[in-house]
């Protein structure tokens, strides 16, 4: 008989027990158990028991308190995403793009938004000074933990560590000039600093910043994983001489660097000075979930195409039919929209059934 | 759009277990004006580290056998700095609560024109219950505030959905502190009066603190 046993979930599929088993077996007319054969159905039917118990106490121990600290960092945050932003950086050697994606335990997260006004005094009793705006800057400040469970955990934090370290570092590149006795010289230019795209939920969604600053201690009162040797387990590892701590804390500066438009009006909001800049149908800075955006957050409503100029051209096959069949031709754009708005819905519906089915998290 | 906005206190469904709802009984409200474009945003006045500070600019001079400084004024600057605590009892109250504070930043910003530029400078009226008024009970202080810092109280916690911690985060991506606070530093503008027969360009009560 074969050791490989197919476990079940739970407890109340096994209630086939070994006079079970011989019961079924004389019903189709099986042969009698013999000694050796007993004791084997017994050891599997123990090994069975242990490995549901074992996952009964597992799966009760994640949803107790203490369990559910293993997973609270993915269960309250979103991963914090620090993507090296490589545009403009064609042509320049720059080695391996930083990429780090991690949960984290948020401590702080300060969000400072400066005004430049330049004040000058023009005369002696004047109430006010004239004050002169030259624009606002945006700088973000973050404190996060990253805790290790496990030795595994602590090498992937130390690593996380060394890459938001190297953000702060600027790029170099490296050039090779061929001189006219035909010997190459190959010299390093500095590059300027990296840019990066961050993530972190609704409280910074994808802006552009460069890292002002990066800061890691290490809490050596919660901890190190120990040396022991005869190879890594969950709480030790085999490499004298490494420190591997149960709790690093890390410090963050960004300054963000806005890739659109911010302000009230500008060009995508012609004529609407009350509506803000951006013209996305999204929250700024912070997002907002699944609420609508406010009146003056949203997109502003299209001109009607009928009420637009209607430039046929010279290559239009309609180009020589008279003018007033111009509003024929509108309606046709129209109509072409809205079938296109139909199959969009349609396209949205669909993903949303599919997502639907998907397993989430939780399961 | 040709109106501006006017964002109230949260009156919501789940405003009786809110804040707002004692706050809107008793008018602690404080409220933005963003003059550019009119928007307003309000918040109940859960204040702490008030301070406002008028600070006289003397030039001394010294004369030969005087012991006393001769004071020239040249003006006298008030600066207002204090913090609000935002509190959310439910998702629904933190969502517009995080509208809310988007607007406050918004203001920030001043309005531009098609071609980018600067045309509107983003001076915001400040009113909080009696202490900052302007010359008439609902207006506020003009201001220029050359700072605000939004901070989330981690330690507070988060809202999450009803499922609890296991309600994973992956899929909306929202981030709701119970609390989070907003500090503000600003200097204040004194606005001309247009009806006093004083010869003091100040407004007849300035400084007002309801005195």
């Amino acid at each position: 008989m074969s050791d490989e046993i197919e476990v079940t979930e739970t407890s109340e599929d096994l209630n086939v027990s070994v006079e079970d088993f011989e019961a079924f077996l004389e019903n189709v007319g099986g042969t009698q158990l013999n000694y050796d054969m007993h004791h084997t159905l017994y050891d599997i039917q123990d090994r069975i028991e242990e490995e549901v118990a074992e996952r009964e106490r597992v799966a009760a121990y994640n949803d107790s308190a203490i369990g559910s600290r293993t997973i609270i960092m993915e269960a309250l945050y979103p991963p914090l995403r620090i993507v090296e932003d490589q545009s403009g950086y064609e042509g320049v050697e720059t080695g391996r793009p930083i990429n780090v994606e991690c949960f984290i335990i948020p401590k702080s997260f300060n969000e400072t938004f400066k005004s430049r006004w330049k004040s000058e005094d023009l005369s002696q009793g004047r109430i006010n000074p004239m004050y002169n705006y030259s624009g606002t800057g945006r700088e973000i400040a973050m404190t996060f933990t990253l805790a290790a469970f496990t030795v595994g955990e602590a090498i992937s934090n130390l690593g996380t560590c060394e890459q938001i370290a190297r953000t702060v570092y600027g790029r170099y590149r490296r050039t090779t000039t061929t001189n006219s006795n035909e010997t190459t010289r190959t010299s390093t230019v500095f590059a300027g600093c990296k840019m990066f795209k961050i993530d972190f939920g609704s409280l910074i969604r994808d802006e552009r910043v460069f890292i002002n600053k990066f800061n890691f201690t290490v809490n050596v009162d919660s901890g190190v994983f120990d040396y022991y040797p005869g190879g890594d387990t969950d709480v030790t590892h085999s490499h004298k001489g490494i420190l591997l701590p149960r709790e690093v804390n890390v410090e963050v500066g960004f300054t963000v660097v806005h890739d659109y438009l911010i302000g009230f009006g500008g060009e995508n909001r012609p004529g609407e000075p009350l509506r803000w800049a951006e013209n996305r149908n999204k929250d700024w800075p912070h997002g907002t979930g699944p609420i609508p955006v406010q009146e003056y957050m949203s997109t502003s409503e299209e001109v009607p195409v009928s009420e637009l100029p209607v430039h046929i051209s010279v290559t239009d096959p309609k180009f020589d039919q008279p003018p007033g069949d111009a509003t024929d031709i509108a309606n046709e754009w129209i109509e072409l929209d809205a079938i296109d708005d139909e199959n969009a819905a349609r396209i949205a519906e669909r993903f949303a059934e599919e997502n639907a089915l998907l397993p989430t998290n939780t399961e | 759009m040709t109106e501006p906005v006017h964002m109230r206190v949260y009156s919501g469904e789940h405003k009786a277990v809110s804040v707002a709802d004692w706050a809107d009984k008793q008018g602690y409200v404080v409220k933005f004006v963003h003059d550019p474009t009119g928007h307003t945003v309000e918040f109940p006045a859960l204040i702490s580290d008030f301070s406002d500070s008028h600070s006289p600019m003397f030039q001394q001079n010294y004369g030969g056998d005087i012991h006393d400084p001769i004071p020239i004024l040249t003006r006298t600057d008030r600066a207002i700095t204090f913090t609000m605590t935002i509190v959310n009892a439910s998702l629904e109250e933190a969502r517009y609560n995080t509208q809310c504070a988007n607007l406050l930043i918004q203001m920030l910003y001043p309005t531009v024109d098609e071609e980018g530029s600067f045309i509107g400078n983003p001076y915001i009226h400040i009113h909080m219950m009696s202490l900052l008024t302007g010359d008439l009970p609902h207006e506020g202080v003009a201001c220029v505030i050359d700072g605000l810092d939004y901070a989330v109280k981690f330690d507070e916690g988060v809202i999450n959905k009803n499922e609890g911690i296991l309600a994973l985060n992956y899929s909306g991506k929202e981030i709701y502190p119970q609390s989070f606070e907003i500090s503000i530093s600003a200097k204040a503008l004194v606005e001309r009066t247009s009806v006093s027969d004083s010869a003091s360009p100040f407004p007849t009560n300035y400084p007002s603190y309801g005195g």
